[in-house]
């Protein structure tokens, strides 16, 4: 293989996305060793893919990102809401507590007499 | 490179096998990065590459030590093959074998600039590819990453096999000419 088979049948690029057969893969392998052209342009077109593929990782990468950032706001708004609504729920069960002796039920007063009351058991 | 001196790899050959460091920093210097490039595209994992780097350092090095290279005008064949060797096992087995650790590190320290240079080679072609045409991105990316060919390339923009051709040569030489200006 010679730099003109390089050049005119794009072995390089077929090379590095391993599309060249083993015995013109080995052939362009020995020329590159001693070609310092060629061995340019394969460097060139490797950091070239090597680059790309990251563009392309980081791309792919970023819908995922963003599904993430949406349904990390939708948690913290829920650990929000429910603070602020279990805080809210808890004030109206001690305003109910507060209001219950006015009605007298439910008091401890009215408990002690309900204990205080002689049984009547059914040998009685 | 070494077509022209077939002279300086026999004598540098000659120079690892008589113990010689300076010459076998040499050799690291010449091959790490053919080595590199050639382990890149045969097992396509960047980062296994770099170790695997070492291994045909070491073997080659190890072998040359022992004088086991019989005709040393043909040194770079050698490296080749040792990395081709290296290459096709990680390919059959991804499972390592421990080495010397203490060979291995001076061979790490030895082949550090040549990384450097391909994270800078990486950095201009960033640069480059940032100053092409949406549309040239789009079929270097297909072409480089995918491995599309010009007619499904075309077909997925709605251009003709032979523009998708044509930009793409002239996408790669803009990134290429930019890369060795600078």
């Amino acid at each position: 293989m010679n730099c003109e088979d390089v050049q005119g049948r794009e072995i390089v690029e077929k090379y590095i996305t391993g599309q060249l057969g083993d015995a013109d893969a080995e052939a362009f392998e020995a020329h590159y060793f001693e070609c310092a052209k060629c061995f340019e342009e394969l460097q060139t077109l490797q950091a070239l893919s090597a680059v790309l593929q990251r563009r392309r990782k980081t791309a792919r990468r970023l819908p995922a990102a963003r599904w993430l950032a949406a349904a990390m706001v939708l948690a913290v708004l829920g650990a929000t809401w429910w603070v602020r609504h279990s805080g809210s729920l808890r004030k109206a069960e001690r305003a109910a507590r507060a209001e219950s002796p006015a009605r007298g039920v439910g008091t401890r007063a009215d408990e002690l007499a309900l204990l205080a009351r002689p049984r009547r058991g059914w040998w009685r | 490179m070494l077509d022209e001196n077939a002279e300086q790899a026999r004598g540098l050959a000659e120079r690892i096998s008589s113990g010689d460091p300076v010459a076998e920093a040499e050799l690291v210097h010449l091959f790490s990065q053919r080595i590199l490039a050639l382990l890149c595209a045969r097992t396509r994992d960047p980062e296994a590459s770099r170790d695997l780097l070492q291994d045909v350092l070491i073997a080659a090095l190890t072998a040359l030590r022992k004088g086991q290279l019989r005709e040393p005008d043909k040194l770079p064949a050698f490296v080749l093959s040792i990395a081709r060797n290296v290459a096709q096992a990680y390919i059959r087995d991804r499972s390592r074998e421990s080495h010397d650790r203490l060979l291995e590190e001076e061979i790490a320290s030895q082949a550090g600039p040549d990384l450097l240079e391909i994270a800078e080679r990486q950095a201009l072609v960033r640069r480059a590819i940032e100053r092409l045409d949406q549309t040239d991105r789009e079929i270097l990316l297909r072409t480089l990453t995918e491995g599309e060919k010009p007619g499904v390339i075309a077909e997925a923009l709605g251009l003709s096999p032979e523009v998708v051709r044509q930009r793409k040569s002239r996408a790669i030489k803009k990134v290429a000419d930019f890369v060795t200006k600078l």
